[in-house]
């Protein structure tokens, strides 16, 4: 063990003494901190001093190397750049950052621990006495994974949306199985799956990937790379170039489509799609859902959960190619092949 | 995140909030009391040459919330600045939280989110000011977020809840009296997790299926579980297997599928010689899996529970009085 104990102490006791050294210290005041006092030859311990600010670099700690002149060399901390400004948060608001951090602390992955380690800062930078006595238990959590299948190439892009790190995967598209490179930019969830939006390099074109259809395990680009690798494009708009639509969108889509709802299940129409889509509604309850495309699957998808309770009004094609995908399918269960 | 900045960040964190008690200053740093005083333990060992005692920070806590006081830390009390990472992840947390809350706490979001968009200098300002977000979630309606304030209320005071609730196993609405525990966004949909006492155990309860919610103010005294890890995907798929689920699909579906399933805790899709494929997973709740096949039409068949199939045949049979 250099320096005779531990390094992370070590550590801490040269942070501790360049916070508290407003000026800076100088090679023969650092001698004097315990971890670089010991035995060992004045150029190892140099040395060691050298790995120990590139780590204390690595948490955003950036110290200054100061040439005086030939013979004297000064290490500072720019307090300026190197600390949080004092802010002013009220006690509403520290408590709302709390419930954040609870909501995300069982995220796997860097999403949760870079989190969590921002919130404590604010917390600290907001200043003494503003928390309140009693912090409201945690009752609400929330996740970015959609589907369990998703989960390790989710947390792999994830990462590398925090870093700005390129990554490369195999993909499957309609066409094709081959390897992209991409420069991710953002993460859209439609329909109970995520997307990747972000720049196909080999392209040079921005693309959309479905993450489910990733083969394999997502890779950083360049392991060694610097971060970060690229920037993202001002005026990027990931709804540009995404559906918004809930039953999906675009060529072979059907397009004014009308569901109606029976009283009993209208409710559940109102709590997914008010204000989202065109309602509208009948003296006995019931209700039209107006949508300006859906496919048929994802949509049925949706409807299979109320038996019973909608029927396809229009357009006449698609409620004709529901039926008789409903009568395929009674017709499979009652023996034909899938 | 390193030990050493984990170290530096609580070091701040508590010199900036003397005299926090000891459980809270442990939750509001992500971590056990039991590790955070391992750790105040390790403070301990932090000091200023030339290390006589009056030297070292030093660790008090006093009373019987053991309240925790460093004494001679101020130089600590400011934190670091942002790394890049941690000022994303606020960003992204920041913006996926929002479309989630209810409408009050969305509005305290945003303006939290530009107040320190403002405050913060470097790239955690840029970041922070940056207009194209990372995660783009579809948007919940107002009902919803009232539901989730109003619910997310009645966890924290644990008061018992009578829901108006559309169970899609009878197809039809009912009453519950609920001891709520915590919502849980699992998937695409928010659930609360509660003790339901028509069932005589504990439910997840989606809450796109909730038509009304009504407060009795009775203060229920019922305990959470231990607890599992119901922030993750897992806890619907979790616990003793109801059933075993098969699926078989077609040649045409087969590899949507096996993209979708793959990685899923116990599911196992296997190709079949004439290219169709079967799926198998344990099966812990149904409520989902008759969409997901009529989803799929002609192209998928139910192959087993039996009860299931004969289940999602009467679906379908109803599916079609309704368009006769």
């Amino acid at each position: 063990m250099p320096g005779g104990i531990d390094k992370t102490e070590r550590q801490l006791n040269l942070i501790s003494a360049l916070l508290k050294a407003r000026e800076g210290l100088v090679w023969a005041e650092i001698t004097r901190i315990n971890g670089y006092d010991d035995a060992a030859a004045e150029r190892s311990r140099q040395r060691r001093l050298e790995r120990d600010l590139h780590d204390i670099a690595d948490i955003g700690l950036m110290v200054e190397r100061i040439v005086e002149d030939r013979q004297r060399t000064r290490w500072a901390i720019h307090r300026g750049s190197a600390l949080l400004p004092s802010l002013t948060l009220t006690g509403e608001q520290r408590v709302l950052l709390f419930r954040i951090g609870m909501a995300y602390v069982d995220e796997a992955g860097a999403l949760g621990r870079h989190l969590s380690t921002a919130l404590m800062k604010l917390q600290a930078g907001a200043g003494r006495g503003a928390m309140p006595v009693e912090l409201p238990p945690a009752t609400i959590r929330r996740s970015l994974l959609r589907k369990p299948g998703e989960g390790a190439p989710l947390e792999a892009i994830v990462n590398a949306l925090l870093h700005r790190r390129r990554i490369a995967f195999e993909y499957r598209s309609r066409q094709a199985t081959g390897r992209r490179v991409v420069a991710p930019y953002a993460l859209v969830s439609r329909r109970g799956g995520w997307y990747l939006l972000g720049l196909d390099v080999d392209r040079g074109a921005e693309r959309t990937f479905r993450v489910s259809r990733i083969r394999g395990r997502v890779s950083l680009h360049t392991p060694r790379g610097k971060a970060p690798e690229y920037d993202i494009p001002a005026g990027f708009e990931p709804e540009r170039s995404f559906s918004s639509q809930a039953f999906g969108s675009g060529e072979g889509a059907f397009r004014d489509v009308k569901i109606r709802f029976d009283a009993e299940v209208a409710f559940a129409v109102l709590n997914e799609f008010e204000g989202s889509y065109h309602i509208t509604h009948a003296k006995d309850g019931s209700l039209v859902l107006h949508l300006p495309f859906a496919w048929p699957g994802e949509l049925m998808n949706y409807l299979g959960e109320f038996p019973g309770h909608w029927q396809v009004q229009q357009p006449q094609d698609l409620r004709e190619l529901v039926v008789k995908r409903l009568k395929a399918s009674l017709k499979v269960l009652q023996g034909g092949a899938p | 995140m390193s030990r050493l900045a984990d170290m530096v960040n609580l070091v701040t964190f508590l010199s900036a909030n003397p005299g926090i008690p000891l459980r809270q200053a442990a939750a509001a740093t992500n971590r056990s009391a039991k590790q955070l005083l391992k750790d105040l333990d390790r403070v301990l060992l932090v000091g200023l040459p030339p290390y006589d005692p009056g030297s070292y920070i030093n660790v008090r806590l006093i009373g019987q919330q053991q309240e925790v006081h460093l004494l001679l830390s101020e130089h600590f009390s400011r934190p670091l600045t942002f790394a890049a990472q941690e000022a994303v992840a606020l960003k992204y947390a920041l913006e996926h939280f929002a479309p989630g809350a209810d409408a009050e706490s969305a509005g305290q979001v945003r303006e939290l989110a530009q107040a320190l968009g403002e405050a913060l200098h470097g790239r955690a300002r840029e970041l922070l000011r940056e207009k194209a977000p990372g995660f783009v979630t579809p948007p919940r309606t107002d009902r919803m977020r009232h539901m989730l304030g109003e619910l997310t209320q009645a966890c924290e005071a644990r008061q018992v809840v009578e829901l108006e609730y559309y169970s899609s196993h009878r197809a039809a609405l009912g009453r519950r009296r609920v001891h709520p525990f915590e919502l849980v966004e699992i998937g695409a949909h928010f659930y609360l997790f509660a003790f339901c006492e028509l069932a005589n155990a504990t439910r997840h309860f989606r809450l796109d299926r909730i038509r009304s919610i009504r407060n009795t103010a009775a203060r229920s005294t019922r305990k959470p579980p231990p607890r599992r890890k119901t922030g993750r995907m897992e806890s619907l798929f979790e616990g003793k297997p109801k059933d075993k689920l098969v699926i078989r699909f077609s040649e045409q579906a087969a590899q949507e599928v096996a993209d979708e399933w793959k990685g899923s805790p116990g599911a196992k899709v296997k190709p079949q010689k004439d290219g169709r494929a079967v799926l198998e997973t344990p099966l812990f709740n149904h409520f989902w899996a008759i969409g997901y096949v009529m989803g799929f039409g002609e192209h998928a068949e139910l192959l087993e529970p039996r009860w299931l199939r004969a289940e999602l045949a009467q679906t379908i049979r109803k599916s079609l009085d309704a368009h006769a």
